[in-house]
């Protein structure tokens, strides 16, 4: 007669690597991009960064679907701002984001006494500061960046010259854009 | 002796004029370590020093087989903290808390949710594994504070006041919790000031008494008397003389009667005389020491 087993699995040790101080770091980093944007959190957290990239993005929206409808009724091309105007719009709308988001990456850590988990873990506060900047300067140049490419493939969609062309012709704008 | 985990050397630290630690010196075996002392007693601030937290301000410390806090990432590495006061951020669920605390302590994105998701339901938290923590009771924060204190299988694990706030119930599991850890390869610190606490769980007691350590070491050789404990319902005073009568040495403690046996088996002489006396018994035993009772004498004598 065989009788039922229970497997009690119960606790199992950890064999796999170990990353250290790179894999804290990596960690920390990855929570920041997540904190930031509100990833993983309630609704509440995420209605700030996402309207704020919203407001972005909305003007370089708003030029393409007029260019299509421009172009369908025959109107010649129109450029309403040059990407150096809209990058007033997003260079305010980044410091804003910063102003109020990255206050997200140190102060709950410090209010919740997280802190006390970092202290048993392997990194010095060198690695923490260094991996919160990183998701902040990742966040805030997405910020920026974002709503500009938006922008420029837009404009190479509507363009008379064909998408393909107009990437090649204007590859150098984006090149110093992002050189800048 | 198994290895030792955790050694101290003339260790002391003072918060500005108030000291803290002076001249602690230890010498600790693997297995379950109880940590004792009142409030204020140099609990935390020991703990503290052994992750590298806080910088001796004289002695030197090891855990681990590593100087702290000169090699504080090493030990780092191997151990757990969970901490007395809250850890939790409220807005996040206890599933991605505990796999973050996996993956700062460097184990790969997929191992730490794997293992968040084993240890949650381990320390019973697996119904409410996807819920926010800010929604949580006591008892569950502090089984999530003891997940993410273990979730990277650490060597060592410090346990500081895990009951704290506990009701009886929550109580019980959580040292039987503990008390598991031994099994799972995990050493582990628990202090506390609930004297029964540590008894129920630790094979080895540091007590700790104004910043000094009173006493430090296994808990049998501590708490074994070859004393019986007699409580009786009403007088004690017939059982008492028919003990005496027969040369066992007596102590009453109210209605408490302890006997040590001059010669022979205390038993037999106690059930001899509660058998003569007629005298009505709540409660026989080996009388242990209880930690109350070493801690009292020891702070008497300091």
């Amino acid at each position: 007669m065989s009788e039922g087993v229970v497997y009690d699995l119960g606790y199992r040790p950890h064999e796999g690597e170990r990353l250290g101080r790179s894999g804290a770091v990596r960690a920390l980093y990855r929570d920041g991009l997540r904190r930031m944007m509100g990833l993983r959190r309630r609704a509440r957290a995420k209605v700030g960064p996402w309207s704020l990239l919203a407001i972005a993005v909305l003007p370089a929206v708003a030029f393409i679907g007029v260019s299509v409808f421009t172009r369908q009724m025959g109107v010649e091309d129109v450029e309403f701002f040059s990407h150096a105007q809209y990058f007033d719009l997003t260079g305010t709308i980044a410091l804003l984001f910063i102003a109020f988001s990255a206050g997200e990456l140190l102060v709950p850590d410090r209010a919740y006494g997280v802190l006390q988990v970092y202290a048993s873990r392997p990194l010095t506060p060198g690695d923490y500061l260094l991996g919160r900047a990183a998701a902040l300067a990742t966040v805030v140049l997405a910020f920026m960046e974002f709503p500009h490419l938006v922008l420029f493939l837009g404009r190479a969609w509507v363009s008379d010259d064909g998408f393909g062309s107009y990437l090649a012709a204007n590859a150098e704008v984006r090149r110093a854009y992002l050189a800048a | 002796m198994p290895e030792t985990i955790i050694a101290t050397q003339g260790l002391g630290f003072s918060y500005g004029d108030i000291v803290a630690l002076r001249d602690v010196t230890l010498e600790v075996p693997a297995g379950c370590i109880g940590l004792v002392g009142a409030n204020g007693a140099g609990k935390t601030t020991l703990l503290k020093l052994l992750l590298g937290i806080l910088r001796p301000a004289e002695g030197a410390a090891w855990a681990l087989g590593h100087a702290v806090p000169a090699e504080a990432l090493a030990v780092r590495a191997r151990v757990g903290y969970m901490p007395e006061s809250a850890c939790l951020p409220p807005d996040q669920t206890a599933a991605d808390f505990v796999g973050y605390a996996a993956e700062l302590a460097g184990l790969t994105t997929r191992a730490a949710r794997q293992r968040a998701s084993d240890v949650l339901g381990l320390v019973g938290l697996h119904e409410e594994r996807f819920r926010h923590m800010g929604g949580f009771s006591t008892g569950m924060k502090q089984r999530a504070k003891l997940a993410q204190a273990i979730v990277h299988d650490p060597d060592l694990v410090l346990l500081d006041e895990p009951t704290a706030g506990l009701d009886p119930e929550g109580r019980e599991e959580m040292l039987e919790l503990i008390g598991r850890l031994d099994g799972f390869g995990i050493n582990s610190v628990v202090s506390s000031h609930v004297l029964t606490d540590i008894e129920r769980t630790c094979q080895w007691v540091v007590m700790l008494d104004g910043g000094g350590v009173l006493r430090s070491g296994p808990l049998t050789e501590i708490s074994a008397t070859g004393e019986v404990a007699v409580e009786v319902l009403d007088d004690p005073g017939p059982l008492v003389a028919a003990l005496e009568a027969v040369g066992a040495d007596v102590e009453v403690r109210g209605r408490v009667v302890v006997v040590r046996a001059g010669a022979g088996d205390p038993y037999g002489l106690v059930r001899d005389a509660l058998a003569d006396t007629g005298t009505a018994v709540r409660r026989l035993g080996p009388r242990r020491t209880t930690l109350e009772d070493v801690f009292m004498q020891g702070a008497e004598s300091v």
